[in-house]
């Protein structure tokens, strides 16, 4: 009943306080493992997203953020391990799973050549959600994202922040329990990102669960309350951010955790003489 | 900077070559060999034109500067992506004039296959046409003008294009239109050739038809053709007609250079905002003629792909290959005897070119994440992808049988014919189901490779081993209805063939969808990994 409700686009979540006052993960990955030939991305990965969370997940470049959430929302079949949504296993069980998840992925591969109208139509269809209700929802999103001038562009002559923009109304449309967001604030202007930020805010405050990856530390340190470290494939450290943090800076943590790279810039000493 | 510019030129054409491997390498090669062949049989034809008349070398170089000036106009604007030194643009943050600019960008535009090509081609105008003595002295001059020419008309036409040339509406109008104008090309030039052979197939043109008359009289009238009438002033040892056809090029020369350098420096100055290119779409997903599909995700993921089907150039032209197979042997239809069985043959032709597709999730490649994070079963994406294929097709396919039929007056072979149609389509289109989930492939992006090809889908021979496979096993399953067809009265056609060919459609396709389907759950993950490029 719950699943085919979400299939068509209403809404499942619960309100905000008692969404957190429920005990179980939204998200629960355990021992997951992937490689790609001799190369292994994520390794033996476990982690708990409590359920009203704005979960952050960072770690360097190539560190398995992106594969492992991939694998979450059941783009990427992993070599082990399991993945539960909302006590929905992704790979057993994926059409209950995947009605309660919105992704927004890093490269944006979209449906470029639909307009922001008929991309979100394309959407909601796919989700099984009644013409009216996507239609109403798509006019509100539009709005409130700022897209509503164009909303009958292309959405491949959109620029990259409206381009996330138009990513993160698909992801939202059926009002999903859990958003998984991979670089949402990456290549968008201080505008958008406002934006993003308060619509994310405003989901998590309503109950929904938020996971997403980034390398901005202040970004995650300012908006994140639960925050996870990733290296190396694997979780060097996670929990609520006031615990982990323990009063440092997030990009301290972060640099005693992976290590920091070395940040010798003498042999750029011809830089201290300007052009002629 | 003059060295600068070219060095850059030789330095594109050499990373071309390592960054797009043996494939780019033999392209660039082949390119080369051909300018060069071309050129030098053109050589060839033109040192000919020593045998000729004065009046019939120089109007031919009329004609060949008109050539190679249209040539040189047009391909820089089609290929712009694939040479940044004719991007104004891209030098636009150099603290550079345009008097720096202007020598080095005309000389690298001569860097190259075209240039290549031009200059051979050039040389035998003068080779053709040039007198013995002084006389050759203005010829020369007037070979090198049109040289200039061409190089400066070129520039000025990209330069001034170039905010318009950078957006991606222009890329996907070239990309259609590039082979769309060869191939046009390559027609009127078999026309010519057939006006001016004779029954036996040897080159016979009378110099007094009006087709001839009316062509020189245009050639040599044109800006073109004033240096044409230099040459001629030269052959004949007049003054006048050299001096005053030279300078007329020269002050052509002069004008688009001066339009050239005003042009550098708008876009210098003013350089095109990242080419973004806003078009206002009608909003609805459905297209009008299909608003009658159901409203979930079959008819979503059908609406899709017809609006894509327009949408992308790749799929433009994919529609434009539908009628093709049916164009060739058109003329040969006449014979009333056979004209029904024949006409059979011909509507479904189209059929299996639409219906073998054997790669229905590649030109989404890795976009299909959205389908799969939907959980939109698989059965239903092949549903839909074979029925949008259809929905395109068979009104295609109807009015070509409409046509044929009217061109054969043949009505009796229609019903036969819609039968072998839907049987073949049908057949093909469960075939390319089936390959599609066993054998995916991910699609280049438009604008890296070739829109009438799979563009170095990096499926390789595999492709279009699938290709094949999907063609012949279609071919094989219908033989039956198609000996059929050509053996039994037109009586029993109606009677068997038609409803015969139905069912063998639909029942092919459902068929094969069913085999299609993979059992295990959350397959749609695993084939979203072949279609994603790593």
């Amino acid at each position: 009943m719950a699943s085919e409700r979400a299939r068509r686009g209403q809404p499942l979540r619960a309100s905000g306080r008692q969404a957190k006052q429920l005990a179980a993960p939204a998200v629960s990955l355990r021992s997951l493992s992937k490689s790609f030939e001799d190369k292994r991305a994520v390794d033996g990965l476990s982690l708990d997203v409590p359920t009203g969370s704005f979960f952050g997940l960072v770690g360097p470049n190539g560190a398995g953020k992106s594969t492992t959430l991939k694998m979450a929302t059941g783009l990427l079949r992993p070599d082990a391990g399991s993945v539960e949504v909302c006590d929905h296993d992704v790979w057993s069980d994926p059409v209950a799973a995947k009605a309660r998840i919105g992704v927004l992925t890093e490269d944006l591969r979209l449906f470029d050549r639909l307009s922001a109208d008929e991309l979100l139509s394309y959407n909601g269809l796919l989700r099984g959600m009644d013409p009216a209700t996507t239609r109403t929802r798509a006019d509100e999103l539009l709005d409130v994202l700022g897209l509503a001038d164009d909303r009958a562009t292309f959405v491949i002559d959109y620029s990259q922040g409206m381009r996330k923009k138009i990513a993160l109304a698909c992801a939202l449309l059926h009002a999903p329990r859990v958003v998984f967001l991979d670089e949402p604030f990456e290549s968008v202007d201080p505008i958008s990102s406002r934006t993003i930020r308060n619509v994310l805010e405003r989901y998590t405050e309503t109950g929904g669960t938020v996971v997403f990856s980034s390398h901005v530390m202040e970004t995650v340190e300012r908006i994140c309350d639960h925050i996870g470290v990733i290296s190396s494939g694997r979780l060097v450290a996670s929990g609520p951010t006031n615990e982990l943090l323990g009063g440092k800076r997030l990009e301290d943590v972060f640099f005693e955790l992976v290590g920091a790279a070395p940040d010798d810039t003498s042999a750029l000493a011809w830089l201290d003489t300007s052009s002629p | 900077m003059v060295r600068h510019l070219v060095s850059l030129k030789l330095a594109l054409l050499r990373g071309g070559l390592k960054r797009g491997g043996r494939r780019s390498a033999l392209a660039l090669i082949a390119s080369l060999l051909f300018a060069f062949g071309l050129g030098a049989l053109t050589f060839l034809a033109l040192v000919a034109l020593r045998t000729t008349t004065d009046a019939t070398s120089s109007d031919v170089a009329a004609v060949v500067f008109f050539v190679l000036l249209l040539g040189w106009v047009v391909a820089p604007l089609l290929a712009l992506a694939s040479d940044n030194t004719l991007d104004i643009d891209r030098l636009s943050a150099f603290p550079l004039t345009g008097r720096q600019l202007m020598p080095g960008l005309l000389l690298s535009a001569a860097v190259g296959p075209g240039g290549v090509f031009t200059a051979l081609v050039l040389l035998g105008v003068f080779v053709g046409t040039a007198p013995m003595g002084l006389g050759a002295i203005p010829v020369a001059v007037v070979v090198a003008l049109e040289f200039l020419l061409c190089m400066a008309l070129s520039r000025l036409v990209s330069t001034t294009l170039s905010a318009a040339t950078s957006k991606r509406r222009w890329r996907d109008v070239a990309l259609f239109v590039g082979p769309l104008l060869a191939l046009v090309i390559n027609g009127g030039l078999q026309l010519l050739n057939g006006r001016f052979t004779d029954e036996s197939g040897r080159f016979s043109t009378d110099p007094q038809s009006d087709f001839v008359i009316v062509t020189r009289r245009i050639a040599r009238w044109l800006p073109t053709g004033w240096g044409a009438q230099a040459i001629h002033g030269a052959q004949t040892k007049s003054f006048v007609a050299p001096a005053l056809g030279l300078l007329a090029t020269a002050g052509l020369i002069a004008g688009v250079v001066a339009l050239w350098w005003r042009a550098i420096q708008a876009a210098t100055t003013n350089p095109a905002t990242g080419g973004r290119s806003k078009r206002a779409v009608r909003t609805a997903l459905f297209p009008w003629a299909v608003v009658g599909l159901p409203k979930n995700a079959l008819g979503g993921i059908v609406a899709k792909e017809l609006r894509y089907s327009w949408r992308e150039p790749r799929r433009r032209a994919a529609l434009l290959g539908l009628l093709t197979p049916a164009l060739f042997p058109l003329l040969r239809l006449g014979d009333a005897s056979t004209a029904g069985p024949r006409l059979c043959l011909l509507a479904a032709l189209p059929m299996l070119t639409a219906g073998a597709n054997p790669n229905l999730f590649g030109f989404d490649g890795d976009r299909f994440w959205a389908d799969v994070v939907a959980a939109v079963p698989t059965r239903t994406e092949l549903l839909a992808r074979t029925l949008a294929r259809a929905l395109i097709t068979v009104p295609l396919g109807l009015l070509l049988l409409a046509a044929l039929v009217a061109f054969t007056r043949s009505p009796s072979g229609a019903l036969p014919a819609i039968g072998l149609m839907a049987a073949v389509l049908g057949v093909a289109s469960g075939y390319s189901a089936i390959a599609s989930v066993r054998a995916p492939f991910p699609m280049p992006d438009v604008g890296r490779g070739n829109i009438f090809g799979s563009g170095g889908s990096g499926g390789g021979s595999a492709g279009g081993l699938a290709s094949l496979a999907v063609v012949f096993g279609t071919m094989l399953t219908v033989s039956p209805l198609v000996v059929a067809t050509l053996v039994v009265s037109v009586d029993t056609a109606q009677a068997v063939v038609f409803p015969l060919g139905l069912l063998v459609g639909v029942g092919g396709w459902l068929l094969c969808l069913r085999i299609a389907i993979p059992r295990q759950s959350g397959t749609e993950a695993d084939l979203l990994a072949k279609l994603t490029r790593i």
